[in-house]
C-alpha cells in the first residue's frame, strides 16, 4: 500500500505535468484557431454587409439624391426579402430623416439611438450591438454615403448574428471536441510515458527501500541504454559494493563488540581495584588527619604547659619566697601563729592562682560541642588572658583597635585556638628580632557584610618565596622541635570550613597580617 | 390584376395549347411589373400539372393596345378576354361577354379603391386646391375619378398628375409628401399601414368607393357553354386542391370568384360621369 502511495505520487505528478502541459498548449492552440476562424467570419458578414449597401445605394442613388424615400422604403423591403440574414436597414441622410425598415415593418424615427449614432464615421465601421430598434444583438454595419461631395448619410446594415453565433458555436464545439480527442491522446501517452519514466525509479526506490531494510541481495535490470540505464547499473555496483562493505563492517563490529568486551572486563577489574585505592587513600588521609589532630593537639598541649609554665614561674617564685621566709624565721625564732596564718594565706593565694590557671586553659583548649553567638573581643581577651605572660615576657606589647560589638555565630573555642595560633607565631617571629618595640596590633571591626579579626607584627613580613605555603600542612620556618607546621593549615581549615570565612595573609611595610573575613549572619545584619 | 392573369394563365393557357377552343387575349398592362420571359416560365410550371386530364386545347396572346386586344375580341380571333373593367365598357358591348372570373380576396373591401390623402389636408377634398395626385400608369380609372371629385368638390382645375407602375409607390409618396394624394386599393393601404402603423395616422382615407381594381375575365358570347362552366369549375375549386393553393399563394390572392356583370356597374357610372364633366 505504501508503495503504491508513492509509486502513485510520482507517477500522478508526472502524469499531471504532462497532461497539463499539453493541455494548456491545445487550449492555446485550439483557442488562437478558434479565434481565426471567428475573425474569418466577421471578415465575412463585413464583406456582405458592405456590398448589400454598396447595391443598396448603387440602386438608390437617383433616389437618395432627390430624397425619394418611397423608392428607398420599397427597394430596401425587397432587399430584406431576398436577404435572410439581413435584421434591418436603417437610412440616416443629412436631413436628419432616419427610416428604419425590417422584415416585417417600417418606421420613421425621430432619435437615432446613441451606440448606432457613434458609429457613424467617415469610414465604414462596423459593431456588434443591441438597440431600442431591434430586440437581439446584429452585426451592424454603418455604410457612410456620398455623391460626389454631397455627404448624404449613412446606410446601416443590421446582418443577423445567428449564422455567425451558430457558426461560432460550431467552431467552439468542433474547438472543443478536437481539443477533447487530443486530450485524450494526450491522457493515453503521458500515462504510458509516465508509466515509462516512473517504473525504473520506483525500482530503484524499491531496491534502496531494501538496501535501508537490510537486504543487500538486490540487483536491478539494467535493459536501457540511456541514463536512467546507466543509473541502475551504478546503483547495480554500489549495492554490490555496499554489501560488500557491510560484510566487512558486520565482521569489524563483531570484533569490535569482543574487544570492548574484553576491555570492559578490564576496566571493572581495574575499577575495583581503584575503589580499593580510594578507600585505602581515604583511610590513609584520614589517618594522616587522625595523627595531625594528636600532633596538633600535642603542640597544644606543649604550647599550653609552656604558657601554664610561664603563668606558674610567679606563683612557684612567690611559693619558694614563702618557704625561705618560713625557713629564715624559724632560724630566728619567730614564728608565731600570725606569722603561719599569714604565710598560710599568703600560700593558699597563690596555690589558688595557680589552680586557677591550669582550669582557665582546660576551659580554653575544651573543644566546643554547640554553635553559639560569641564576642570576637571576648574571644580575643580569653586567648589574652593565656598568652599575656609569654608576651610581657618576651616584651611585646598588644595594640588593640576592637569593636567589642563584633561577633558571629559559631564554636568560640576553635576561633580563639586560631588566634592563639596566630599571636603565637607573630611572638615566635617578634622572638627573635632586636627591634624595639616588639608590637602586635589587634584589629576587631566590621563593616556592611563581614566581620573582621585582623593580627599584624612588626617582625618584617613573610617572605615571598613562602608566602603561597604556609597553609600547607607541615609546612614551618621554625626549628625542629618548635613548629609541626600544623597550625595554620589547622587555623584554615577551622575558618573556612566550620566557619565559612577566609583566612589569608599578606605583608605591610612592617610585617605579616592576618586577617579573618567572616560573613555576618542575616539576623545580625 | 396581374395575380388574375397570373392565374388565368395557369388553366387557361394550357387548355388552349391542347385543344385550341379558347383563345386567350391578355392587356399587357395588367401584368406591368411582371417580364413576359417571367410569366411565361410560370405558366408553364404550373399549367402542365394543372390541366392534366382536361380535352382543351388553348392560346394565348398579349396586347399592348386596349383598342387592338378589343377589336380582336369582336373579331372572334381570341373568345376570352382579361383586362380591365374601363377596356370592356369602353370598347365592348356588354351584351356581347359572358362573365367569366378573376382573383378574389377574403375581405372584400380590398378589391376596391380608396382615396388616400395627405393629412395635413384634415381629410377634406375643399383643401386641395391644386393637388399633386398619383395615377396608376395601367388605367384611367383613377384619373376620371380625381377629375370628376376635385372638379365637383374644390373646384380645382390645377391638379398635377404623376403616374406609377405600383400604387404602393404613391401611397409612400404621399406619406413621404412627396404627393397630396392617390386611389389604391384598399389593399395595399392595409399591407402598408401593416408594414408601418405611422401611415395611418399620416394618410387619411378621404374616401371608399366600390370600384373594384380587379381585371376581369369574360368569355366571348357564343363559346362552348360546357368548356366554360369547366373552366369556371377548375378556377373556382382551384383553392381545393393543395397545388391550386400553392397557386394562389405564390400570385398572393385568396381565391378565384366568377366575375358578376355588376362589377362593372361603378366603373360605368364613373365614366359616365367623367363623360359629362364640361373639362374636356
Amino acid at each position: 500500500m505504501k508503495k503504491m502511495t508513492r509509486y502513485n505520487t510520482l507517477f500522478i505528478k508526472i502524469f499531471v505535468a504532462i497532461t497539463f502541459s499539453f493541455g494548456l498548449v491545445i487550449a492555446v492552440f485550439v483557442y488562437i484557431l478558434s479565434e481565426n476562424q471567428k475573425s474569418s467570419l466577421y471578415d465575412g458578414i463585413y464583406e456582405q454587409a458592405k456590398t448589400i449597401a454598396s447595391s443598396i445605394k448603387l440602386v438608390a442613388a437617383d433616389s437618395m439624391l432627390i430624397y425619394d424615400y418611397s423608392f428607398i422604403v420599397e427597394h430596401s423591403l425587397k432587399v430584406l426579402e431576398s436577404n435572410g440574414e439581413l435584421k434591418y436597414i436603417l437610412f440616416n441622410d443629412n436631413k436628419d430623416t432616419n427610416i428604419f425598415i425590417d422584415r416585417k415593418s417600417w418606421s420613421l424615427i425621430n432619435t437615432m439611438p446613441e451606440n448606432i449614432k457613434s458609429l457613424h464615421k467617415e469610414s465604414i465601421v462596423y459593431d456588434i450591438v443591441k438597440s431600442d430598434l431591434f430586440d437581439q444583438k446584429v452585426f451592424h454595419l454603418a455604410y457612410p454615403v456620398d455623391f460626389t461631395g454631397i455627404e448624404w448619410g449613412w446606410i446601416n446594415i443590421g446582418f443577423s448574428t445567428d449564422k455567425i453565433r451558430h457558426e461560432i458555436l460550431k467552431i467552439y464545439s468542433n474547438a472543443f471536441i478536437i481539443y477533447i480527442l487530443i486530450l485524450l491522446i494526450s491522457v493515453i501517452f503521458s500515462y504510458f510515458f509516465a508509466k515509462w519514466l516512473v517504473k525504473p525509479i520506483v525500482s530503484l526506490n524499491d531496491a534502496s527501500m531494501k538496501i535501508a531494510q537490510g537486504d543487500m541481495d538486490v540487483e536491478l535490470k539494467a535493459d536501457r541504454k540511456d541514463e536512467i540505464g546507466e543509473l541502475i547499473q551504478n546503483f547495480n555496483m554500489m549495492a554490490k559494493k555496499l554489501h560488500k562493505y557491510t560484510s566487512e563492517l558486520k565482521d569489524s563490529k563483531l570484533d569490535l563488540e569482543k574487544r570492548v568486551e574484553d576491555r570492559t572486563k578490564e576496566l571493572q577489574e581495574l575499577n575495583k581495584d581503584l575503589d580499593n585505592r580510594v578507600k585505602e587513600e581515604i583511610l590513609k588521609r584520614s589517618q594522616q588527619e587522625q595523627i595531625m589532630l594528636h600532633q596538633s593537639r600535642h603542640a597544644a598541649m606543649g604550647e599550653m604547659i609552656g604558657n601554664i609554665a610561664h603563668q606558674w614561674r610567679q606563683p612557684l617564685n612567690a611559693l619558694g619566697l614563702i618557704l625561705q621566709n618560713i625557713e629564715s624565721a624559724h632560724e630566728m625564732g619567730i614564728i608565731d601563729d600570725a606569722f603561719i596564718q599569714r604565710v598560710i594565706s599568703k600560700g593558699k593565694k597563690l596555690t589558688h592562682t595557680m589552680s586557677k590557671t591550669i582550669d582557665d586553659f582546660r576551659n580554653f583548649f575544651q573543644p566546643n560541642k554547640l554553635k553559639e553567638y560569641f564576642s570576637f573581643a571576648d574571644a580575643y581577651l580569653d586567648t589574652k588572658d593565656i598568652i599575656s605572660s609569654s608576651f610581657d615576657h618576651n616584651n611585646i606589647m598588644l595594640i588593640e583597635e576592637i569593636d567589642k560589638s563584633v561577633g558571629v555565630f559559631g564554636y568560640e573555642n576553635e576561633f580563639a585556638q586560631v588566634v592563639l595560633n596566630i599571636l603565637n607565631n607573630a611572638k615566635d617571629a617578634l622572638q627573635d628580632k632586636e627591634r624595639s618595640p616588639k608590637t602586635v596590633t589587634v584589629q576587631i571591626y566590621k563593616d556592611d557584610k563581614y566581620n573582621y579579626f585582623a593580627i599584624s607584627d612588626n617582625a618584617g613580613g613573610i617572605p615571598m618565596d613562602i608566602m603561597q605555603k604556609i597553609f600547607d600542612p607541615y609546612f614551618t620556618t621554625k626549628d625542629e622541635g618548635k613548629g609541626t607546621g600544623i597550625g595554620l593549615y589547622m587555623s584554615k581549615t577551622i575558618i573556612e570550613s566550620n566557619m565559612h570565612g577566609k583566612l589569608s595573609v599578606s605583608n605591610s611595610d612592617k610585617g605579616a597580617c592576618f586577617k579573618i573575613i567572616i560573613p555576618r549572619d542575616k539576623e545580625e545584619i | 390584376m396581374k395575380i388574375f392573369t397570373r392565374l388565368f394563365l395557369s388553366f387557361v393557357l394550357p387548355i388552349s395549347i391542347f385543344s385550341a377552343d379558347l383563345r386567350v387575349g391578355f392587356d399587357s398592362s395588367i401584368y406591368q411589373n411582371i417580364s413576359r420571359k417571367d410569366m411565361t416560365v410560370l405558366t408553364d410550371v404550373w399549367l402542365r400539372s394543372i390541366l392534366e386530364g382536361t380535352q382543351y386545347k388553348t392560346d394565348f396572346h398579349i396586347y399592348d393596345d386596349p383598342q387592338e386586344l378589343s377589336e380582336a375580341f369582336k373579331s372572334g380571333t381570341i373568345n376570352f378576354i382579361m383586362s380591365y373593367g374601363e377596356t370592356i365598357i369602353k370598347n365592348l358591348e356588354l351584351s356581347s361577354v359572358v362573365p367569366a372570373f378573376t382573383g378574389s380576396y377574403d375581405n372584400k373591401e380590398d378589391e376596391y379603391y380608396i382615396v388616400l390623402v395627405n393629412s395635413k389636408y384634415k381629410d377634406s377634398w375643399k383643401d386641395l386646391e391644386s393637388p399633386k395626385v398619383g395615377v396608376l400608369q395601367a388605367n384611367n380609372i383613377e384619373r376620371y375619378y380625381f377629375d370628376y371629385q376635385l372638379l365637383k368638390n374644390s373646384k380645382s382645375k390645377n391638379i398635377a398628375y404623376e403616374s406609377f407602375f405600383k400604387s404602393s409607390r404613391m401611397l409612400l409618396r404621399v406619406f413621404f409628401d412627396q404627393l397630396d394624394m392617390c386611389m389604391v386599393p384598399y389593399r395595399t393601404y392595409r399591407t402598408a399601414v401593416e408594414l408601418n402603423p405611422q401611415i395611418s395616422k399620416k394618410l387619411s382615407i378621404i374616401e371608399k368607393t366600390n370600384i373594384t381594381t380587379l381585371a376581369l375575365g369574360f368569355y366571348k358570347k357564343g363559346t362552348d357553354k360546357e368548356m366554360i362552366e369547366e373552366f369556371n369549375d377548375i378556377a373556382v375549386n382551384m383553392k381545393k386542391d393543395e397545388r391550386g393553393r400553392s397557386i394562389l399563394e405564390l400570385y398572393k390572392a385568396d381565391g378565384i370568384r366568377r366575375v358578376e356583370m355588376n362589377d362593372l356597374v361603378p366603373i360605368k357610372e364613373l365614366i359616365d360621369k367623367y363623360n359629362s364633366l364640361d373639362i374636356k
